[in-house]
């Protein structure tokens, strides 16, 4: 007969396999979620434009238009393909390593460039995308991300001057994020 | 490595797993990519593999 301690043992494994299942999918997957990127205070201006109706930056038309449904943060910063994923997660360890041991100054900035391709993606060879002549004239520095689309597009976020301590709209941007969806 | 050392790593290694779990913050995602999860893989690798190679071996299946 199986002893009350073994069923104890196996329920204390079978516990504790589900928590590290479950908690590994929360690092690897949940960390997807825009909310997820809203936890840590640096990034709450990004957040509050977006939702902001009367903002008229790039992230926010995109937000304000559902033009992305869900993860709005990671469907638009994480390069496509198995490295992107790859690379993504690696960079989000480093946040994570940065925020947490506070190795970061404000306002925060990317590391490597925008990359194109990300736009790319999902807007290359839409009607609106190729009936823009500038598009085929400028195909080689965009695909080279010479030019970003930002530089004609305007900006996606808050200038870096806004999301300084000490400027009119930082404790606006810094407010707790409020994501209705 | 031995029993008891072992026993408490797997503890404190659960203990931050289930912290991360029930409120997953950065501090959390922290604690448990760069505590919990390494000390989890260290203690399978170095206790409980060794633990079942040094058992098969003893049984002459390795």
């Amino acid at each position: 007969m199986v002893s009350l301690f073994k069923i104890i043992g196996l329920l204390a494994i079978g516990v504790a396999m589900a928590a590290v299942t479950l908690a590994s999918h929360e690092l690897f997957v949940g960390t997807k979620e825009t909310s997820a990127c809203m936890q840590c205070h640096v990034m709450r201006p990004y957040g509050n434009d977006m939702v902001d109706p009367e903002s008229n930056l790039l992230a926010a038309r995109h937000y304000r238009n559902g033009w992305i449904h869900e993860k709005q943060c990671y469907q638009c910063h994480v390069d496509y393909g198995f490295a992107g994923s790859v690379t993504a997660k690696m960079d989000g360890l480093r946040h994570l390593l940065r925020y947490t041991t506070r190795t970061y100054t404000e306002p925060i900035g990317l590391v490597h460039p925008f990359n194109n391709q990300n736009c790319l993606h999902c807007h290359a060879g839409t009607p609106k995308y190729v009936a823009e002549s500038m598009h085929d004239m400028m195909a080689d520095v965009i695909a080279s991300n010479e030019t970003p689309c930002t530089s004609c597009h305007g900006d996606s976020h808050p200038s870096r001057e806004r999301r300084s301590p000490g400027h009119a709209d930082y404790e606006a941007l810094m407010r707790a994020v409020e994501l209705p969806r | 490595m031995n029993h008891h050392t072992a026993a408490v790593g797997v503890i404190i290694a659960m203990l931050i797993t289930i912290a991360y779990v029930l409120d997953p913050g950065p501090y959390a995602a922290f604690a448990f990519a760069f505590a919990a999860l390494p000390l989890l893989a260290f203690v399978i690798v170095f206790y409980y593999l060794r633990e079942m190679i040094r058992e098969l071996r003893h049984r002459d299946v390795l």
